[in-house]
């Protein structure tokens, strides 16, 4: 399966650069001040074509500055992201026609669509921008797109506020479709959006997937939905990914004390959660994170050297890589 | 009375003006809970389940209100309480924790203060012994080194200790019931289990009654001895929280359950409810979920009363799903 994304070391921190005044109070012996929040540090990631990779972690995870590198709407530090091989086009600084291949839908169908709009021109507008169709086709355009998420002809005049919140992620995700992507990015696509509903939502990506060849990068905190659309799951601890493996080997082989400890985490029907908590306390601050591996104040199995030495992500069974030196240790 | 009913609420009903005539959020709701009981009540946006714990705390913002039915706490009738009565109650013998914590938090004042406050209000005791009972209360729900953080704020502590602080908030008059309205949705899947692990422990060790209203059955399994399911203002099933799980009766609860991701081999389509809720100004002549039930006959148009299929387990259908077979658990 050919690589529609590639990630090759990508870093991308937030923070203040250090400003005259800083240099000025440094060179006068004060501790320097500047905070780097690095949210998405040294990570490599693929997807292939057709292929809906999830990715999973707790609030501050940096799992969604991950998808908006992906996406192409954040610039990234250093290291490659590359869509079909070729380097990402930055989409804050080209105009027309770039970076058409990778689309966004977020969690807040309500916040993603102008209120003003009719829906008829949210759906065209980037089509007819980007010189994909022109004004007057628009019309049939927008019906053809509409009915490939479900929804009828009269809704084309209406607007945002008459639409239910699924009715509006349907919105949302025609009006991703409509620059014929071959990359979506769902952040949180669902979480809004109660269970009957979502269930919609998901049979609706799950249906584009396969009638579009569609690929997906797939976040969200909630692992029962992860776990149902991915083909491969990606954890992220700290901006840095601690495993990831085929859907079915992570869920029924976690290898990382991490993964062990959200999956066993999940409020389910049929089993009750232990009387011990699986992982105490909450995320450590990302601006100062811990030194050696960054799980390691939270790990029920963390060594002498899990402190000073990082781990690196490594292959442990084939499709299947750790970031953890306990692990390693296994025979 | 029943000596052991702690909460009894008969034919409750409350409704809001709308311009299209009054609109019943909650609309007959018949509930009881005995000391030391937890209640879950599950439901979708809309269904009525907050308004029904704020009707419970006489907290419903003019110009709704409650127009009928009677909520007798403790033996007393508390439906035509004033607000100073209310006063008096809340916060010491009822307390509610809501979803967001840092909304119930005073953002300008120390934990500390806040928190002598709410015992100050009810008791009359000196600070030194309002203190300590707020120290043992911060070590109860898990925070370490109380003195220190009863000097903090709020903005101090993530969102996870802040829903502790406000659980130790709600624990400090040793209310006699605690009504939580979707306490974890904010929260990490770790930080919502180890919550989830301290209520049920608390009300265990205590005999506090709780009624913990969420929109995840997942959640609810883990904590309720009771499950009520709410649909369009209504209970629409009841029961033991084990028997309802394995035999759900109504078609709206297997509906539910038949939407969860964890419920279906992955990939598969969920099965989702179609359609969306009535409008609550607008319901339909006889069984709110009629519209939506492929199951519906003409007996619907007939609105059933909530009836016992067995001692524990109580449907609101004219042909309850279980009964007739229609659904099997699997097994």
């Amino acid at each position: 399966m050919p690589q529609v994304i590639e990630l090759k070391s990508v870093h991308r921190s937030f923070g203040k650069k250090t400003d005259l005044a800083d240099r000025i109070a440094t060179a006068f012996g004060a501790k320097s001040t500047a905070h780097v929040l690095k949210a998405v540090d040294d990570v490599d990631l693929t997807i292939e074509q057709g292929e809906v990779l999830g990715l999973v972690g707790e609030s501050g995870c940096g799992k969604s500055t991950l998808g908006r590198l992906v996406a192409g709407i954040l610039p990234h530090d250093s290291g490659d992201v590359l869509f079909n091989g070729k380097p990402m086009a930055d989409k804050t600084k080209e105009k027309t026609g770039a970076g058409l291949g990778v689309q966004m839908i977020f969690q807040n169908p309500a916040a993603a669509l102008d209120p003003r709009q009719r829906i008829v021109d949210a759906i065209t507008e980037a089509p007819i921008a980007h010189g994909l169709i022109q004004r007057s086709e628009a019309h049939a355009f927008a019906i053809e797109a509409l009915g490939r998420v479900g929804l009828r002809e009269d809704a084309l005049d209406r607007y945002p506020h008459q639409f239910s919140g699924g009715q509006r992620q349907r919105i949302c995700i025609a009006r991703a479709l409509a620059v014929n992507p071959e990359v979506v990015v769902c952040d949180e696509s669902v979480a809004s959006l109660d269970v009957s509903i979502q269930a919609q939502i998901i049979n609706l990506f799950l249906d584009l997937r396969d009638s579009l060849n569609l690929s997906y990068l797939f976040i969200s905190h909630d692992i029962s939905v992860v776990e149902h659309v991915s083909d491969r799951i990606a954890v992220m601890y700290l901006g840095q990914i601690v495993e990831i493996a085929s859907a079915s080997d992570l869920l029924e082989n976690p290898l990382h004390p991490y993964t062990q400890a959200l999956l066993s985490e999940v409020p389910t029907l049929d089993k009750p959660l232990s009387e011990e908590h699986a992982l105490e306390g909450e995320l450590p601050s990302p601006l100062s994170p811990p030194s050696g591996c960054r799980f390691h104040p939270r790990c029920p199995i963390a060594m002498e050297e899990c402190r000073s030495l990082a781990p690196q992500l490594e292959p442990r069974r084939t499709g299947h890589r750790v970031s953890c030196l306990a692990v390693g240790k296994e025979p | 009375m029943n000596p052991t009913k702690l909460l009894s609420i008969q034919g409750l009903r409350t409704e809001f003006p709308t311009p299209d005539g009054p609109l019943a959020a909650v609309n007959g709701v018949n509930l009881e809970i005995a000391r030391g009981d937890v209640l879950g009540i599950v439901g979708e946006s809309g269904s009525g389940k907050t308004v029904l714990g704020l009707s419970i705390m006489g907290l419903v913002d003019q110009p709704g209100r409650v127009t009928a039915g009677r909520i007798t706490f403790d033996g007393t009738d508390v439906t035509n309480y004033s607000e100073a009565q209310w006063q008096g109650l809340r916060g010491n013998k009822v307390a509610m924790i809501f979803q967001d914590p840092t909304t119930s938090l005073n953002p300008v004042q120390r934990i500390g203060a806040q928190m002598i406050e709410a015992i100050q209000a009810h008791r009359d005791i000196s600070s030194d012994a309002a203190r300590q009972i707020v120290r043992e209360a911060m070590v109860r729900v898990g925070i370490n080194s109380p003195d220190e953080r009863l000097e903090a704020y709020p903005h101090q502590f993530s969102g996870g200790m802040r829903q502790r602080v406000v659980i130790a908030t709600a624990l400090l008059n040793a209310p006699d019931l605690i009504i939580a309205d979707e306490p974890t949705t904010a929260l990490d899947v770790t930080v919502q289990a180890q919550i989830l692990r301290d209520m049920r422990r608390l009300c265990r060790d205590t005999g506090t009654a709780l009624i913990w209203i969420s929109h995840d059955l997942g959640v609810v399994a883990q904590i309720a001895h009771r499950v009520a399911v709410m649909y369009a203002g209504r209970i629409v099933e009841q029961g033991a929280t084990e028997e309802m799980l394995k035999s759900p009766s109504h078609p709206y609860t297997v509906g539910l359950m038949a939407s969860m991701p964890a419920n279906t081999p992955r990939g598969q389509r969920l099965a989702s409810i179609p359609g969306g809720l009535p409008q609550l100004s607008n319901l339909p002549k006889g069984c709110s979920f009629a519209p939506r039930c492929t199951h519906a006959t003409e007996a619907c148009e007939i609105l059933p009363d909530l009836c016992f299929t067995s001692a524990n387990h109580a449907v609101r259908c004219v042909s309850p799903l279980h009964e007739r077979g229609q659904h099997a658990t699997g097994d």
